[in-house]
Formats: C-alpha cells, sequence, structure tokens
C-alpha cells in the first residue's frame, strides 16, 4: 500500500468526512492551531532570542527556559495535535502539497537542531549559563531555530492557498 | 450587538478603500493577499507572545526579578513591532477586498475588540512609563492590565480566525 493510498484511504474513513463536514467542529480545531502557533512559537522566540543574546540579558538562559518551558510544550502539544487533525481532513491534499511537504521537513530539521543543541553545547550550559552573549554555537542554535520557525509559519499559512 | 455606527464607518472606509490604487494594485498581483497573510500571522505571533510574557510576569510567574513596569517597558519594541506589522497587513488584506468584511459580522466584532485591545495596550504602555519601578511583585493593576491586554489580543485573533469560517 502506497503513501498514496493510505493517504485515500484515511481521507474516505468516516472521522475524516466528519471532520472536514463538520461546521463548528473544523474551525474550532483550526484556530486551536493558529493559537497554539502563538502560545508556541511566540515564546519559543523568547528563548531564541536569549541563546542568540539580543533579548533578556540579565536573566540566564536556564531561568528563561524555565519560564517559557511550560507554556512551550502546551503550544507545541496543541499545535501537533490540532495539526494532525487538520492533515486527517485532508490527507491527499496535504500529500500533494509542496508546502505541507516542506513544512514537515522543516519541522524535522526544527527539531534535528534541538537535538544537536541539548546534545552538545547545551551539555556545557554551567558555564555559560549567566553570559549575555552565550558561545558561539548556542548562538547559530538560536538563530537557526528562529529562522526555522519563520519559514514553518509561513509555509503552513502559504498552504492554504494552493489547497482546492 | 453591534452598534449601528459601527457598521457605518466600517463601510465607508470599505467604500473608499475600494476605490484606492493600492486596492487595484492587490487584487491584481495574486500573491499580495498570502504574503499580507503570512505577515498578519508574524505580527499575531509577536504582539501574543510579548503580552503572553508580559501576562506572565504581572501575575508574578516569570521574570520577577525587574519589576512589571519595567518588563513591559523592554518588550515594548516586540509588542508595538507586533501590533505595527499586524494592523497594516491587517489593512492591506481589507483594502483588497472590503466587501468580504464590511457586513461579515466577526469582523465587525474583531474591530470593536481590537479598539478595546488598542486602548488597553496604550493604557498599559502610560501607566508603565509614569510607574517608577518600586512597586510589588504582584499588583493588583498590573495583574488587571496585563491580563486584560493578552485576553483580549487572544479575542481579537479568534475573531480574526473565525471570520474565514462563519458570519
Amino acid at each position: 500500500m502506497s503513501l498514496l493510498e493510505i493517504c485515500q484511504w484515511i481521507e474516505s474513513t468516516p472521522s475524516s468526512t466528519a471532520l472536514r463536514e463538520s461546521l463548528v467542529v473544523f474551525p474550532v480545531i483550526e484556530t486551536t492551531h493558529v493559537l497554539g502557533l502563538a502560545f508556541s512559537v511566540g515564546t519559543i522566540l523568547w528563548f531564541d532570542l536569549r541563546l542568540w543574546g539580543v533579548g533578556l540579558l540579565r536573566y540566564s538562559v536556564s531561568e528563561v527556559f524555565g519560564y517559557v518551558k511550560p507554556w512551550m510544550f502546551i503550544g507545541f502539544a496543541l499545535m501537533i495535535v490540532t495539526g494532525s487533525l487538520l492533515a486527517w481532513t485532508h490527507p491527499v491534499q496535504a500529500y500533494n502539497s509542496w508546502y505541507f511537504r516542506t513544512k514537515l521537513i522543516l519541522l524535522v530539521v526544527a527539531a534535528a537542531n534541538t537535538a544537536v543543541f541539548h546534545l552538545t553545547i547545551d551539555r556545557r550550559r554551567a558555564e555559560w549559563d549567566n553570559l549575555p552573549i552565550p558561545p558561539l554555537q548556542a548562538r547559530i542554535a538560536g538563530a537557526f531555530s528562529l529562522l526555522l520557525w519563520f519559514v514553518i509559519v509561513a509555509v503552513g499559512r502559504l498552504m492554504a492557498y494552493t489547497l482546492v | 450587538m453591534i452598534p449601528n455606527f459601527v457598521q457605518r464607518i466600517v463601510e465607508q472606509v470599505g467604500l473608499w478603500a475600494s476605490t484606492t490604487t493600492l486596492a487595484r494594485w492587490i487584487n491584481n498581483w495574486e500573491w499580495a493577499v498570502p504574503i499580507f497573510t503570512v505577515t498578519h500571522v508574524f505580527g499575531l505571533i509577536l504582539l501574543i507572545g510579548s503580552a503572553f510574557v508580559i501576562a506572565l510576569r504581572c501575575f508574578g510567574l516569570a521574570l520577577r526579578r525587574d519589576s512589571a513596569s519595567a518588563i513591559i517597558r523592554a518588550f515594548s519594541p516586540a509588542t508595538l513591532g507586533g501590533l505595527l506589522l499586524s494592523t497594516v497587513s491587517g489593512a492591506l488584506i481589507f483594502t483588497g477586498g472590503p466587501a468580504n468584511y464590511v457586513h461579515h459580522r466577526y469582523f465587525l466584532l474583531k474591530m470593536m475588540t481590537y479598539t478595546a485591545a488598542l486602548v488597553t495596550q496604550l493604557t498599559v504602555w502610560g501607566m508603565a512609563l509614569r510607574d517608577d519601578g518600586g512597586e510589588r511583585l504582584v499588583s493588583p493593576k498590573w495583574m488587571v492590565m496585563g491580563g486584560l491586554a493578552f485576553v483580549l489580543w487572544v479575542t481579537v485573533a479568534v475573531f480574526g480566525r473565525s471570520i474565514a469560517f462563519f458570519g
């Protein structure tokens, strides 16, 4: 069974049809997705700016991460759940959309960027936690994360204009 | 629920906007509205993200080393930047097709909430500028104002998304 056939099967399921044709549930899911985006990206932005060394310099990196972490995770959980439900409603269109494919690839790159950051420079955070300007690798991770989220949001929003 | 004068103001602005050169330019370029919409979302993220962190400080849940007024002042470039991005891009989206919006219940509700949020935000900035930063860790005035500004901006976003689905 190819990926396209799986998408076609998903689209034909009663749950996908019900969600797609719902006059209330679909808009609620879509609106929650946008609000989840505002919470997650809107809070990770401050952590990335601190890593970059351009904001909240009076606070250590750990402090800023501690403040934004719970809200960032809640926002990401909302985004993943609602994003999956949105894809469940239009799987074939999503499959055929280059914007959607780009978005998925960039989400994997963003996760890899986070993993690399935590597995490398972040292990020595105690050494640079209070420095106003963190080491170059941490600054690059912060700036790259910001850029990735900028593009992920853009392709996600542009995707709506390509779905018929 | 929506006062007549609000409807009349929006109609007049929409009628004027539809006759401008800018409206023709927006309608002749197919990428104009998608680009403005992406910019609108960026503005929203910046605005709601900074309003949220400010609200956390107002409730004593984050950045406690600085006073609420100092945090509001420090975040004002981001809040103002988000506000300008979303307002300008929103105005351009409206100019591209005022007929889609002038009679739309959720657009009118969005504009009313936007006005209330803007007045609240300006009040918050005014209070923060006058404050000497010597207030307590948590003060009722900042809990009310910081919380209200955040809730109003989120409501503006919810009404904004509702335009696409209801009405």
